[in-house]
């Protein structure tokens, strides 16, 4: 039992101290990327909790992410409030301003729910993009350098560490959440809204618990990123980024929170890969943004094909089918 | 200035019916809600505008070849994406078709670049005037399609074999299977009809909408917002919203910022989920609490 224990102990120390030190053994364009990977997997874990575990077909975590990234924007711009507070007071605007969004979404559900949230993410898009005087429209953006007491942390590697800790912050929170009646109501819902019903679960009340808390993941994301990119435009909350998102959740694993990093991942190194491979099989030239829709819509539809539940599961799958021919012989 | 606004009004609604008619046949048929419908659109008005830029023909007639394009490139989805997927449940298959819709959007953007293109029509300049109104020839044309396709489609439900086999899949496929009716063939059928359907769309509607990539995703979200303001499932309710809708928009449009006139069908749709989700002809389909 204790040798159990401090080897859980051992274990951490060497994974915090990897992660730590890992910036300072990667170039700034890896860095960079994994930064994006960090930003992503937090979004992706609020789509976890709405749709992997909530069981709500809803596409708009892409739409929640420009609400966090311009409310943190506007809070450092207009009212000069320092970096980190704006990304955690993002998330909880997105919050509040998803509310406009979550009381339609409530009244329906499946297909319609998707379509809805394709509705809220394109007026939202709208909306940034002719509100010309608060969020610089399709000009972009611009937000300041971030520094924390003084020293400066607009570099990829010092940004590195409050992507870290936003990681960190969101993993830890959510997976405790989980772990609470909060958590277990949604799965529930998600299981089955009529049985949870009957169980006596309010399922109105913890569906829109399961929308504001991915709102609040999304948000705090939005904000990272604006902080990041120090420059937001509406080309960076498309409506191919929310299904991305939704593909990197599904390969991550539904309702999987530690899968979510996966995902985070695949999202920020399938463009990466894709335009690595272009650049070698069909030159330079060829314009990069339909190759990447191309090969993404088919990554889509052999995902959704093949592994609909997510790469353990299928991973399992196989570990179970090879076992099993290994027994008959 | 209504009454120009109230007839380009019916033309937009024309179109709208016609794609709100294409996504209601599949989702009757093989209750899935198409969102690679409107990059049907979109390839059969390029698919329109190859043929027109390689062959001198009439502008009317490259509809023929273009419907056979579409609907031979709609049988290629269902075969190829939709019926590996079929038995499993919504969200996949939902996600299947918008990645044929990113796919599809992706290649067109490789084939024909990204700046809008005109598509040549020799009604966009002439007009019709009527006393006092002058009424473009391209939208009379597009009316007078639609029209037609209407009735078209409305004889081929009832009067023939097919299309009374395509209603009873619709309404039970167990059922329609048991009595011997094919229902994967009948499936393949109703894609290439919707694929029909939304290429006549996509040709007469390019001429006065340029010709771009996401044309036909913005039309699908149109179509689909006047399919649940008719009320969703229903054919005759796809064509009554799609006319209602085009006329609210162009009207709505003509009197308030251009910026707000694309955002008008999402507000209805989510209006119209809101006070009633049943819509015009519709059942309900509102989560029970």
């Amino acid at each position: 039992m204790m040798a159990q224990a401090s080897q859980k102990w051992i274990l951490l120390v060497v994974l915090v101290a990897f992660l730590l030190f890992l910036p300072w053994s990667l170039g700034n364009y890896w860095t960079y990327l994994i930064n994006l990977s960090g930003i992503y997997t937090v979004a992706i874990l609020g789509l976890n909790i709405l749709m992997g575990l909530g069981g709500q077909m809803f596409f708009g975590g892409v739409a929640m992410m420009a609400l966090g990234a311009y409310a943190s924007a506007a809070l450092t711009n207009y009212l000069g409030i320092p970096f980190y507070l704006s990304i955690l007071l993002s998330g909880f605007i997105t919050s509040v301003l998803s509310l406009v969004i979550i009381f339609p979404a409530l009244r329906v559900r499946g297909l319609y729910l998707a379509m809805v949230s394709v509705g809220f993410h394109l007026i939202l898009d709208q909306v940034i993009g002719h509100w010309d005087s608060f969020t610089g429209g399709y000009n972009g953006l611009s937000l300041p350098k971030v520094s924390f007491a003084g020293i400066s942390m607009a570099t990829d590697r010092a940004f590195y560490y409050v992507v870290l800790a936003g990681v960190a912050f969101s993993l830890w929170s959510a997976s405790n959440l989980m772990k609470m009646r909060v958590g277990r109501a949604i799965w529930a819902l998600g299981q089955d809204a009529v049985a949870s019903s009957v169980l006596g679960l309010n399922v109105t009340y913890y569906k829109v618990v399961a929308f504001l808390l991915c709102a609040f993941y999304c948000g705090i994301s939005g904000g990272l990123l604006a902080h990041y990119l120090r420059f937001i435009t509406p080309d960076h909350f498309t409506i191919v980024m929310a299904i991305m998102l939704l593909v990197g959740m599904i390969i991550g694993g539904w309702g999987s929170l530690t899968g979510s990093i996966a995902g985070g991942f695949f999202v920020t190194f399938l463009p990466e890969v894709i335009g690595f491979f272009k650049d070698y099989f069909l030159g330079a030239s060829t314009a990069l943004y339909d190759v990447q829709a191309t090969i993404s819509g088919i990554i889509i539809i052999l995902v959704v094909i093949f592994i609909p539940h997510g790469f353990a599961e299928w991973v399992k799958g196989l570990r179970l089918k090879w076992r099993y021919q290994h027994k008959k012989e | 200035m209504l009454i120009q606004l109230i007839t380009s009004g019916i033309a937009l609604g024309s179109i709208y019916a016609l794609i709100a008619l294409a996504l209601v046949l599949i989702f009757k048929g093989a209750q899935l809600l198409n969102l690679a419908q409107g990059e049907l659109v979109t390839i059969a008005a390029y698919f329109s505008l190859a043929i027109l830029t390689q062959v001198q023909i009439p502008y009317l007639l490259v509809i023929l070849p273009a419907l056979v394009l579409a609907g031979i490139f709609a049988l290629l989805v269902e075969r190829i994406v939709i019926r590996p997927l079929i038995g499993s449940e919504e969200w996949p298959i939902l996600l299947a078709t918008w990645g044929v819709s990113i796919t599809i959007r992706g290649m067109i953007g490789l084939i024909w670049g990204h700046e809008p293109r005109p598509l040549p029509s020799p009604f966009t300049s002439s007009h019709l005037r009527l006393g006092p109104y002058a009424l473009s020839a391209q939208e009379v044309v597009i009316i007078l399609t639609s029209l037609l396709m209407l009735t078209f489609f409305y004889l081929f439900f009832t009067r023939t074999k097919s299309g009374l086999a395509m209603q009873v899949v619709a309404d039970n496929a167990t059922g329609a299977s048991l009595c011997g009716i094919s229902v994967s063939r009948i499936n393949a059928l109703t894609w290439m009809t919707s694929g029909m359907v939304a290429a006549v769309a996509g040709i007469t509607i390019s001429p006065i909408f340029f010709l771009h990539v996401d044309m036909g995703f913005e039309l699908l979200l149109s179509a689909f917002s006047a399919a649940v303001l008719g009320g969703f499932g229903s054919i005759i309710g796809a064509i009554v919203g799609g006319y209602l809708l085009g006329i609210i928009q162009t009207v709505s449009g003509g009197y308030m910022p251009a910026a707000i006139k694309s955002s008008v069908p999402f507000v209805i749709l989510i209006l119209v989920l809101i006070f009633r989700p049943t819509g015009i002809f519709g059942k309900a389909i509102v989560e029970k609490k």
